[in-house]
């Protein structure tokens, strides 16, 4: 039994147009000290899939089915208060953008121990022993005067620090991590990923880390998801996916990957746009932006099933095997010829 | 006071300067001593509630207060040497010896009047009331630390000018010696006693004596009363309390053992919904304009709650003598287009009733001559006006009311050929301008309340050429008539019924002949007063509740 | 924070000023003319002549400023009425306590009436609730107060007579001959006008937090507060509402400046004789000396006060530093 297992996950919206299906029957599992990056586009719904996994949609307007089994109870079916003690908890969560996720008002001292106190029965003082522990793990210089500042005395790159030490206050089993360096420098990136392993390292937490920079996920990841369009496109561990990779996207997401060492021209680009939720495109919902694509993609969606050669590999492609090789090896080699 | 009270400037007050009235205030014709409560079974004690709707007191010191509000409470806290009973008219009009044991001597060719003083009075705070008292008031008038109002009224009498000139000298002409007053004047002035009654001559202690007021030109709130009442706090802009005067012997009512006025400025329509709740049991500042034809209803009119009482007011259309109107047949066919009544019912009901004369008809002297009529006719006035067409300013107030009556003299006249263009002011400003010589105005919508129950108020103060100034003029029509003037003067001069006859048909021979101005309404004070309140009696000379005599059931 | 408030006192100097002067130029367009309103109804240009004097209008406008300015600034003295020649600084000092009970406790009564009812319609968005809200605050957005207050006075106090019709009560040291007096009395004569005084103010916050809170309630903050495993409640008052606040104490602050100006109708109404109803009164007798204290007293606090608002916005959102 994996430490959060997600099945056929689905999260419908909603809307004064009609039913907005932000998610669509995911899957997948996470184990611990393991990190799962879920890559795709903005819009593709692996951001949607993980506020589903912690309840934090609008109660109002959602729809969701499927199971998020943590530690073998459904975080879909529980009481809120209980998956409140598990929020933030057993399972906490970074936001993408740090200059927004902190509460302006309050000092980020007063914000860690709230973490604290809502989970641990310690008084005031040792939930601030303990915010303080954390920000000088995670490299907050000067901690001790820190806690009594507010946010916007914090740069991007500390805030985001903030934001995974909050996360991390409570030793959680999962970290789940919604792009967590999008909105920061590289330099800073780089940091923050580095921080998040070694934290990682220490802690022994299951992380699934929201992305869609594919090199993001090559850096931290043990297992992808690759999400278009509400769906699994492609799934595997990251050493499969970035050999092998099966399907027409990811070949764009690989291609599209910024290399210091080659210059603009070698970016591949998707063309287009995603597809609109509302009304998603019949048979493969890329088809429409698919280079590849054939009469069966218009018609038939791809079911997901593991490739030939690895059945923990698996992709959504009608392509035949042979286009597959052909196509992945040409992506591979200009890889490594830029890399050589 | 400025809902009703309109007509004037300071809508507020009564007194005046220069005021020659007399007559039957003569000894001859006077033997109206003061009244007991008329009311059988008046329950007495109790505290009487009052609001002030839209006003206040402006002050409650006798030689400062000039309002009407703050005349009706005075009148009953104090004792003056002459006063006007506790009656309804025409009795409550004539004086009677009040503080005066008699009325006075008259000697020295009108010149000296000696007063005997009532022996064994006293103030409210005990200390007796002799003729010292008197002459405190006369003095502290005259101070001009004090910067009285009341100095006017008494410049005629010997050292008033001189007192007025120096806070330390006391005016020479007023002697008290025990219980003898005496008053000299430096010409014979037959209007003396009607002043002696006003209320800026209510005794006080002497300098030196227990509760001396202060002289000080903000006022004293409080003073040792004389009346059957004395006025024992007062907070200004806030309560007045009133309580019955322990000390006062005298005769006149004193129904409520305390009368407290709760609140000043109160607003109209919910002070009204107090008196209708028995919260409050009387409003002094009057009723919400749309009240009087429900009450009326109601209550019937002076019969239970609802009372309506003649002013002895005149409103007016003062037609300028100096510019179109200075044609006589033109200004006889104003009057004669004028519709009276279509004027008066655009104040509301009750408001007044028609008139075509200059004297109120409730004023002593009026003769109902019924010179012209209360609805247009056209045809007399058309007649008069000739053909040919003309234009006239007329000024009038801001108020609805007032635009409204511009709208209806522009209708009026328009039949007579006459294209009238209205101007409308602030009602200070429209009689500021009215009051300039220079102005450029045909027409001004006007009014007139007496400062005193004489004709001489009405007829020489608004129609006598001789004190026409460049501005601040009462004479709004700007008439001028060397015959007039000299008869005005020779009326003023009479005294007794003599006096009020001549007046009577002076009014009617001016404005049968002459017509300066177009009259059109003789005032109503339209009161009421809560159904836990009774023995309401209108004072005629304050135009208001008489307090002293108003009871709780 | 020095340098700051010793702008804030010159900008305060240079308005004051520039009121004060602006005032005695309105005064001295009207056309009329307080001397002889003074001499009552039979005037005499004697009279008028030494009212002028005494009232000091026979100098030209410009001295008259400057003894204004003189007395204020050497006696702390606004001067005396032109109507009843009381001491200014007096009838300001009590005047001033009931406007302060007006505005204030009608402040509070705005705040505790839209604070719930626009939390609730933000969290219930076009339910029943929502839309009876939304009904509230059109009626009272639309309802003139003068005629709220006498329908209010008319039902509650005349009809149903369960609070008074009209009236004010001196919570401490009422005078002699007042109706009434205490704390108790003052608060229950206060009802009616705070709510009438309210309810137009009510009507804008129930709006205006409607808005912030459902805006604030998609923050990214919110929904961290949220992951963190806080309970509504504690992301309601915490995390939304501190935050959803902030604009509305700005508002407040300067809604409470405009609210002395608004006071005046309930102050009619209920017959409070507040800073409102003692400058119309004081406007409409002429009376330059009444409404010129006012004006400068009415400035005064509403600089402070703006002054006090502006401190507080500092001290609850740290976002803000007064330089």
């Amino acid at each position: 039994m994996a430490l959060l297992d997600v099945k056929d996950l689905k999260t419908y919206f909603r809307t004064d147009d009609g039913i907005v299906k932000a998610v669509d029957g995911v899957s997948f599992s996470v184990e611990k000290g393991q990190t799962l990056g879920i890559v795709g586009e903005s819009g593709s719904g692996k951001s949607v899939t993980c506020l589903t996994i912690m309840g934090l949609n609008p109660k109002k307007n959602t729809i969701s089915s499927g199971e998020a089994r943590f530690k073998d109870e459904d975080l879909l079916h529980m009481s809120p208060r209980r998956l409140r003690q598990i929020r933030g908890n057993d399972i906490a969560m970074i936001f993408q953008d740090p200059m927004t996720s902190l509460n302006p008002v309050h000092k980020i001292g007063d914000q860690l121990a709230e973490a604290v106190l809502l989970h641990q029965d310690v008084t005031k003082k040792q939930a601030k022993t303990q915010a303080l522990e954390l920000l000088k793990a995670v490299g907050i210089p000067r901690a001790e005067r820190r806690l009594g500042d507010y946010p916007h005395q914090f740069s991007g790159g500390m805030r985001q620090r903030v934001m995974i030490a909050m996360a991390l206050v409570n030793d959680p089993d999962v970290l789940i991590a919604d792009e967590p360096t999008t909105a920061l420098d590289v330099t800073t990136q780089a940091q923050i990923l580095t921080l998040m392993n070694n934290l990682q390292k220490d802690f022994d937490s299951a992380i699934i880390i929201i992305t869609h920079d594919l090199g993001v996920v090559a850096e931290t990841a043990d297992d992808v998801v690759v999400m278009y369009a509400a769906e699994v496109v492609e799934q595997g561990s990251v050493d499969s996916i970035f050999r092998r990779p099966h399907m027409p996207y990811t070949w764009g997401l690989l291609g599209s990957l910024p290399r210091l060492d080659t210059d603009l021209e070698r970016l591949v680009q998707i063309k287009g746009q995603p597809p609109s939720l509302l009304n998603p495109p019949q048979g493969c919902r890329f088809h429409p932006r698919c280079p590849y694509v054939m009469d069966i993609c218009k018609k038939e969606d791809p079911p997901l099933k593991p490739v030939t050669d690895d059945p923990a590999h698996l992709a959504a492609c009608h392509l035949d095997e042979e286009t597959k090789d052909r196509e992945a090896q040409k992506l591979i080699e200009g890889t490594l010829a830029a890399a050589s | 006071m400025h809902k009703r009270l309109w007509l004037s400037v300071v809508a507020v007050a009564i007194g005046a300067a220069l005021l020659v009235a007399a007559g039957f205030a003569s000894p001859a014709n006077s033997s109206i001593s003061g009244a007991k409560s008329s009311f059988a079974g008046a329950k007495t004690g109790g505290t009487l509630r009052l609001n002030m709707s839209s006003s206040d007191v402006d002050y409650i010191d006798p030689a400062l207060a000039y309002y009407q509000l703050s005349w009706d409470i005075l009148y009953i806290a104090c004792r003056p040497l002459l006063n006007y009973p506790d009656k309804p008219s025409p009795a409550g009009s004539r004086l009677f010896p009040d503080g005066a044991a008699a009325f006075p001597k008259v000697s020295n060719g009108g010149k000296l009047y000696t007063f005997k003083i009532r022996s064994g009075m006293k103030f409210s705070n005990g200390v007796p009331i002799t003729a010292k008292s008197y002459k405190a008031a006369f003095d502290r008038d005259a101070n001009p630390k004090m910067e009285s109002p009341a100095v006017p009224f008494f410049s005629d009498i010997v050292g008033a000018t001189d007192a007025q000139g120096n806070p330390k000298t006391p005016v020479s002409g007023v002697k008290a010696k025990g219980l003898t007053l005496s008053v000299r004047l430096t010409k014979a002035g037959p209007d003396i006693l009607s002043r002696m009654a006003m209320l800026f001559f209510c005794p006080v202690p002497a300098p030196g004596q227990k509760g001396a007021p202060s002289v000080t030109s903000q006022g004293v709130n409080t003073f040792p009363g004389s009346g059957p009442y004395y006025v024992a706090a007062r907070t200004p802009g806030g309560p007045i309390l009133i309580k019955r005067n322990k000390f006062y012997k005298g005769p006149r009512p004193h129904n409520a053992s305390a009368i407290s006025v709760v609140s000043v400025n109160t607003n109209v329509d919910t002070s009204f919904t107090q008196v209708q709740r028995g919260e409050i049991n009387y409003d002094m500042g009057g009723l919400p304009p749309t009240a009087h034809a429900g009450l009326a209803k109601k209550y019937g009119i002076n019969k239970q709650r609802y009372f309506v009482h003649p002013v002895i007011a005149t409103r007016y259309l003062g037609l300028n003598n100096q510019r179109l109107f200075r044609n006589t047949k033109l200004r006889k066919a104003v009057n004669y287009a004028l519709d009276r009544k279509g004027m008066i019912n655009l104040r509301g009901a009750y408001a007044g009733h028609p008139t075509d004369q200059l004297l109120p008809s409730n004023l002593r002297g009026y003769k109902n001559a019924g010179i012209f009529p209360f609805r247009p006719n056209f045809t007399q006035a058309k007649k008069l006006a000739g053909s040919g067409s003309r234009s006239a300013v007329m000024y009038t107030t801001t108020s609805p009311i007032g635009v409204n009556q511009g709208t209806l003299v522009q209708a009026d006249l328009k039949q007579i050929g006459i294209d009238v263009s209205v101007s409308k002011f602030g009602t200070g400003t429209m009689y500021k301008k009215c009051g300039t010589k220079s102005e450029a105005f045909d027409i001004c919508n006007v009014g007139w309340i007496a400062d005193y129950p004489d004709p001489f108020d009405f007829m020489n103060v608004l129609l006598s050429g001789e004190s026409i100034h460049d501005s601040n003029n009462n004479n709004y029509s700007y008439f001028n008539n060397a015959k007039y003037n000299r008869q005005m003067d020779a009326a003023a001069r009479l005294f007794g019924p003599k006096r009020f006859s001549t007046y009577g048909s002076l009014d009617t021979t001016i404005m049968k002949n002459a017509a300066p101005i177009a009259a059109w309404d003789n005032d109503n004070d339209r009161e009421f007063i809560s159904g836990k309140t009774g023995c309401y009696t209108n004072q005629p000379v304050y135009g208001l509740a008489d307090l002293a005599l108003l009871c709780l059931k | 924070m020095i340098r700051y408030l010793i702008r804030r006192l010159l900008w305060a100097v240079v308005l004051f000023v520039a009121i004060t002067i602006i005032t005695y130029i309105i005064f001295f367009m009207i056309p009329t003319d307080p001397a002889r309103k003074a001499c009552g109804q039979l005037v005499t240009p004697a009279c008028v002549k030494s009212a002028r004097h005494y009232l000091g209008l026979d100098r030209p406008v410009y001295i008259q400023y400057y003894k204004f300015l003189e007395r204020l600034v050497v006696h702390q003295s606004l001067g005396r009425s032109f109507a009843n020649r009381q001491n200014i600084n007096s009838i300001i000092g009590r005047a001033a306590p009931i406007t302060a009970s007006l505005v204030f406790g009608g402040a509070v009564t705005w705040l505790l009436l839209a604070i719930p009812i626009g939390i609730l319609s933000a969290l219930r968005p076009r339910t029943l609730l929502d839309r009876s809200a939304m009904v509230f605050v059109l009626v009272g957005i639309s309802a003139h107060p003068v005629w709220i207050g006498l329908i209010f006075s008319w039902f509650f106090g005349y009809k149903l007579g369960i609070t008074p019709i009209a009236g004010y009560c001196e919570a401490f040291s009422p005078p002699q001959g007042a109706a009434c007096g205490g704390v108790v009395q003052w608060f229950y004569h206060m009802i009616l006008p705070w709510i009438t005084f309210a309810i137009l103010f009510a009507a804008l916050y129930v709006r205006m937090i409607r808005a912030n809170v459902m805006e604030t309630l998609n923050e990214d903050y919110v929904r961290t507060a949220r992951a963190k495993g806080a309970p509504e409640s504690r992301v309601m008052f915490k995390h939304v509402l501190r935050n959803a606040m902030l604009p509305v104490v700005t508002m407040l602050g300067m809604d409470i400046a405009l609210g002395l100006g608004g006071a005046v109708f309930t102050e009619s109404v209920y017959s409070l004789h507040g800073l409102g109803q003692t400058l119309v009164q004081s406007l409409s007798g002429d009376d330059l000396p009444t409404t010129q204290g006012i004006v400068v007293f009415g400035t005064l606090a509403i600089i402070v006060f703006n002054l006090i608002v502006d401190l507080l916005y500092a001290f609850i959102d740290p976002r803000i530093r007064l330089t």
